[in-house]
């Protein structure tokens, strides 16, 4: 393999959780889809006895993308632990927490831009969430499917929409 | 004037275009101050969207186990095959705290009949992989209700074994695991009773390993070489490898002068929650990193990143869920039920469970509800020490 698997592997890591978490949803699986991808890619590389994959990134993020499908379909989104340990231990404790309002804060913006990110149609989603992967136009297209031309226009559109719905639900929020 | 058009201009404020067409958009740019204008916005609204989507994502930094292994496994003739089988299977053992609080209610009067030390270099492997390993290790255990050995160990086992190091990149035969402990939070004397195990077909497996525990010596540790170099937070995750020293390790020997065994008589406001936190602390809950077979010394190193990055001042890091519970599930039989639960340990005499800052002055403590597994250092985290390695912040 002339690739260098190791510095892709490196250097996109990171990108492929974050990909895959905003897939799945849950940080742990996401991890383990990365490693799943890597580990697919490679053995495909060794099988087809490749030589130098033009984009090897872009490789990656498809077996990605295909095993975040595959998951979706499988798996039901499960409960955040962490409601559960929260509520487990300030049941212990007697709710003696030292600042509870700052963590509350940042798990309601979090919760907020998931959802907001949600709501945004499966197409744009995808986009936006390879964009933001640091994938290029071209390579947004080819796995996605959408013209070259497309890309742009998809892209703006879909960040409209996700702040958009954050800054509604954020509204929504302030009034409560 | 002939504007440019909606796709070019956001290709262009994404900086995604070639250079014909760069510099066309340009010319027009330079005349144009409403196009200009449009992409000024367009950059605006791209970062505010970037700011939501990375709102969307838990904080911290994603584990990365050595590309070794991600090779090595790529070797596995199943390397291909669906991940759906180890899926449902790793889902299988989760359960809420409240239902593990249950469990350790139940258990823990009972004298624990498995003690298991697992080695755990990387992070692949899933906890209840190592839940089985425990489960094995228990003679009395009645019913492995766990896989079929095979299928999911087949991946797992393996990777329960350390894979840095000379050996990287192939793969080893199912010998002695590689040992890396902290040596600093070694005992002195050697542990009679510490059973290093090492990961093996399970089935095959099971009784040679209750009766003849590998023992762990200081000595066979590879000796972590303290190094002027600067670390990088990162390296350390990826590189660490983490032996646990079992609870024979005689508490009062591995006490640490100076550092209180904060869980003796644990006062009701120490027991601090992961719902909230101090001004000036980072907490790093299981629910923010890739806790699952990571040693704690890795998500110590994790937390410190995450001050490192969040720029605010912290004055000290709890590391909070189930980070230390992976060592210690214990799997009981009581009666007719088998019965997992969290062992208590005692810390800082366990190796992993404890670091300590540069300085010297702080302190690490693991505490356990199951709920609040914390892992304390209340102290600036400038330098961190781990594994005899002085770690720094990553450069902003």
């Amino acid at each position: 393999m002339s690739t260098d698997w190791e510095a892709v592997y490196r250097a996109i890591f990171g990108d492929v959780v974050r990909y895959l978490y905003r897939r799945v949803w849950d940080h742990e699986r996401a991890q383990e889809l990365a490693q799943e991808a890597f580990v697919r890619v490679l053995a495909q590389q060794r099988r087809a006895d490749a030589a130098a994959v033009e984009n090897p990134r872009a490789l990656v993020f498809a077996v990605a993308g295909n095993l975040a499908r595959d998951e979706a379909r499988t798996v039901i989104r499960r409960r955040k632990h962490l409601a559960l340990l929260r509520s487990d231990t300030e049941a212990t404790t007697g709710g003696a927490t030292p600042d509870p309002a700052e963590e509350m804060q940042r798990d309601e913006e979090r919760q907020r831009a998931q959802d907001a990110l949600l709501r945004l149609g499966e197409r744009d989603r995808e986009v936006l969430l390879l964009w933001d992967a640091g994938l290029s136009y071209e390579e947004i297209a080819a796995q996605t499917g959408l013209a070259q031309g497309a890309i742009g226009t998809t892209l703006s559109r879909a960040r409209r929409r996700l702040v958009a719905a954050y800054e509604s639900m954020e509204g929504r929020h302030a009034a409560r | 004037m002939q504007h440019v058009d909606d796709a070019l201009l956001v290709a262009y404020a994404d900086d995604a275009l070639d250079g014909d067409a760069c510099a066309e958009v340009e010319a027009h740019l330079v005349t144009c101050a409403e196009c200009r204008a449009r992409v000024e916005e367009e950059r605006t609204l791209t970062q505010r969207a970037a700011a939501v989507l990375d709102a969307s994502v838990p904080a911290g930094e994603a584990v990365m186990p050595a590309f070794a292994e991600i090779l090595r496994r790529s070797e596995q003739p199943d390397a291909t095959a669906s991940v759906s089988a180890r899926s449902r299977r790793s889902r299988s053992w989760s359960m809420p705290p409240l239902a593990w609080a249950a469990m350790l209610v139940v258990g823990i009067g009972a004298a624990y009949i498995a003690r298991t030390l697992i080695v755990s270099p990387e992070f692949n492997a899933p906890m209840e992989s190592r839940a089985e390993q425990a489960a094995d290790a228990s003679a009395v255990r009645a019913e492995v209700d766990g896989p079929p050995a095979g299928a999911a160990t087949e991946m797992e086992a393996p990777a329960l074994r350390a894979a840095r190091g000379a050996d990287a990149g192939t793969v080893e035969d199912a010998g002695a695991p590689e040992i890396e402990a902290i040596p600093d939070m070694l005992p002195p004397a050697p542990v009679p009773q510490a059973a290093v195990r090492a990961p093996q077909e399970p089935a095959t497996a099971k009784a040679a390993v209750a009766e003849e525990p590998v023992p762990l010596r200081p000595e066979q540790a590879p000796r972590v070489e303290p190094s002027r170099e600067r670390v990088r937070y990162a390296d350390i995750v990826r590189d660490t490898a983490t032996a646990a020293v079992p609870p024979a390790a005689a508490p009062a020997a591995a006490a640490v002068p100076g550092i209180p065994d904060t869980t003796q008589g644990l006062a009701l406001d120490e027991l601090v929650v992961t719902a909230g936190m101090p001004a000036g602390a980072a907490v790093i809950d299981s629910e923010d990193v890739a806790w699952r077979g990571t040693s704690v010394a890795a998500l110590a190193a994790q937390a410190a990143r995450v001050v490192g990055v969040s720029g605010a001042p912290v004055t000290s890091v709890w590391l909070g869920g189930d980070a230390a519970a992976w060592r210690a599930r214990v799997v009981q039989q009581v009666g007719d039920v088998s019965v997992e639960t969290i062992e208590w340990r005692r810390s800082p005499g366990v190796a992993g469970d404890s670091g300590r800052l540069g300085d010297g002055r702080s302190y690490l403590f693991v505490t356990t509800d199951l709920g609040t597994y914390l892992m304390r250092a209340a102290l600036p985290v400038e330098r961190l020490e781990i594994l005899g390695r002085t770690l720094q912040p990553l450069e902003p």
